[in-house]
């Protein structure tokens, strides 16, 4: 055995420990996830929608969130516009919520803006191309009822997904979502996605609000409370419909734009790694999401090299095989008998399958033929991207400069 | 909430059983092929015992004549078979992870196919045999493209003259005395290198049509 069987077998196990062990949660709780704490009483709102050149979106998206079924004198709504250079501000004004424009200066910047003006006791982060479900923010205010809840995100889904794109992102954000419930029997939600998520507003201001500086502040500011001593929870009932990218460059862009921001993320908070006065955040959140990050670098260095070995290999054989006078088409060959490798591959592959048919189910999604075919897609080139966007990210972080939206 | 932390051990406690499994099936895969090749080598060396006594029986107590033809067809028989049995352990040496080294039973077959090409020569040399030897010199440890080339040029050789060609690969670099000889009285310091008829030297990786050349020059000298 050489290094790259070494790799392999550390790749298989690594794999398999994080597929048995959301499945062990999964089937310990799955009568209960898509119930919420009740809380005896319910606090002020305050919904902030920061918004960047979101003329044809915004309208949409207040009327959203005006028909939450929660009390009115409860809920506050306000839009920052961000500079925008559309009319977004007037799109907003027309459905009668407060609307403040700023200069431009970034998403989390505006968030920082907008919770400054906030009154209620909780601060809603809505994306201005995010839909919330009627019934999402009561059921999520529920959380709240445990002081230590400082945060509170929700299962963020497709809008109307058509193309293969969309429908395979629409299986992605089902998984993520789960997958995001699944991690919150374990205190370790490592993220408050922008489309909806809620804050203890009092706490977000004590540990200094949103970081500016990263590109996933929504990452960021989940670790941050985490490592703060506060918990993250997950309503998976909650749902919020969002745009995901039509195309795959803005899906490329907005993949790297995530990548780069979790690296930013880790390097930021990496004091806290493995430390037990951290709890779960250090002994569970940062390596995890460490480990994925360099899981991820190992598969994919592992199949470049495999793939450049064998084809280098090709070449040579080609070349010394047209000079020696026979056709290296007819004479190449591959062995390809079974061993630990494929049996391993084999039994990762199966979990992988089991693990999406039960996230997807659980979701409430239907296992079609269609279904299969995109489960299909999604295990094979779909996720054999994330490891290149991946790559593609440290390339872009070295020289990076302040992103914004 | 319940505590549910207990999940991160008894993941790793399922994980290991299961990659342990799999790791089991993976020795037993290895471990069935192994003892394929043991079991093939003990038919091969019967074969080859029965060979030799042949030869001898017919040597000390037989008229030669009546010999040849028999003779001549079991050592064919035994060169396909060597030959197969060679490629064999080759393929289950690429692909074998957990289970021991073949590397003491591919000397053993080794061993046999320098008996085997010992007795091409006899044959030929008392029956006037008309194939011709193509002994083919590689390296175990260090392989180079060039010789699985060389490798799959006199493949492509062996098919098309059939019985006509005895192919025996000979690995230099087992440790094996005999081959150590052979190497020094032919002078054969490169792989790959091939000799022909025990006449014929060829060093590097060679042209099919050469090949056939020489083949032909060594059977008409």
């Amino acid at each position: 055995m050489d290094l790259t069987d070494d790799l392999f077998l550390f790749f298989a196990y690594v794999t398999l420990y994080f597929i048995v062990f959301f499945m062990l949660i999964y089937l310990r709780n799955r009568g209960e996830m898509f119930k919420n704490p009740v809380s005896e009483t319910l606090p002020s709102v305050t919904i902030i929608v920061p918004a960047y050149n979101e003329e044809d979106n915004i309208g949409a998206t207040v009327r959203e969130i005006k028909e939450f079924s929660y009390p009115k004198d409860l809920l506050e709504i306000v839009v920052i516009d961000d500079g925008s250079k559309d009319n977004t501000a007037d799109a907003a004004k027309k459905e009668g919520v407060t609307v403040i424009t700023k200069e431009n200066a970034g998403k989390a910047a505006a968030l920082n803006y907008g919770i400054g003006l906030a009154r209620g006791e909780i601060v809603g982060c809505v994306d201005a191309d995010s839909y919330p479900e009627e019934g999402a923010l009561m059921q999520m205010v529920q959380y709240f009822g445990d002081e230590k809840v400082a945060a509170v995100t929700s299962s963020v889904l497709v809008r109307n997904p058509r193309s293969y794109l969309e429908r395979l992102q629409e299986m992605e954000y089902m998984l993520i979502a789960w997958g995001r419930k699944l991690l919150d029997y374990v205190e370790s939600v490592y993220v408050t996605p922008g489309p909806l998520s809620l804050y203890r507003k009092d706490v977000l201001k004590k540990v200094g609000g949103f970081d500016e500086s990263v590109l996933t502040e929504d990452i960021e500011i989940a670790w941050r409370l985490q490592g703060a001593g506060y918990k993250v929870r997950m309503a998976l009932n909650a749902r919020v419909y969002t745009n995901a990218p039509r195309s795959f460059a803005k899906w490329w862009n907005q993949r790297l734009r995530w990548d780069i921001g979790g690296i930013q993320t880790v390097k930021m908070h990496n004091y806290a790694l493995f430390r037990r006065a951290y709890g779960v955040f250090g002994l569970f959140i940062v390596p995890f999401f460490s480990v994925s990050i360099l899981i991820s670098l190992v598969g994919l260095g592992l199949f470049a090299y495999l793939i450049t070995t064998r084809l280098t290999d090709y070449a040579l054989f080609s070349y010394y095989s047209l000079r020696a006078g026979i056709n290296p088409l007819e004479h190449y060959s591959l062995t390809m008998l079974p061993n630990v490798f494929t049996v391993l591959g084999l039994l990762g592959l199966a979990f992988s399958v089991i693990y999406l048919a039960a996230g997807l189910r659980a979701m409430g999604k239907e296992i079609k033929i269609k279904t299969v075919f995109d489960m299909a897609g999604y295990l094979l080139p779909y996720l054999f991207l994330f490891p290149i966007i991946l790559v593609h990210s440290f390339w872009r972080l070295a020289a990076y400069r302040k992103q914004r939206w | 909430m319940v505590n549910q932390f207990d999940a991160f051990w008894k993941a790793f406690a399922i994980t290991s059983v299961i990659f342990m499994m799999g790791i089991f099936v993976g020795v037993w895969l290895d471990a069935g092929r192994v003892e394929q090749v043991r079991d093939e080598y003990t038919n091969m060396e019967i074969r080859s015992i029965d060979a030799r006594l042949q030869t001898l029986y017919y040597q000390t107590l037989s008229n030669t004549s009546n010999f040849c033809g028999p003779a001549i067809e079991e050592n064919l028989r035994f060169a396909d078979k060597v030959y197969e049995e060679g490629l064999r352990i080759e393929q289950y040496e690429k692909v074998n992870k957990l289970a021991s080294s073949l590397i003491k039973d591919k000397t053993k077959y080794v061993l046999l196919k320098l008996q085997f090409w010992l007795n091409c020569i006899e044959l030929k040399r008392t029956c006037k045999a008309t194939y011709t030897n193509v002994v083919y010199f590689y390296s175990h440890y260090n392989t180079t493209m060039q010789e699985n080339v060389q490798s799959a040029v006199l493949m492509s050789l062996k098919n098309e003259y059939g019985p006509d060609l005895i192919l025996i690969p000979l690995p230099v670099d087992l440790n094996i005395t005999t081959i150590d000889i052979i190497k020094k009285q032919y002078g054969i310091r490169t792989t790959p290198t091939i000799l022909i008829d025990e006449r014929i030297k060829l060093e590097g990786l060679q042209k099919k049509e050469i090949l056939e050349e020489k083949i032909k020059e060594a059977k008409n000298p």
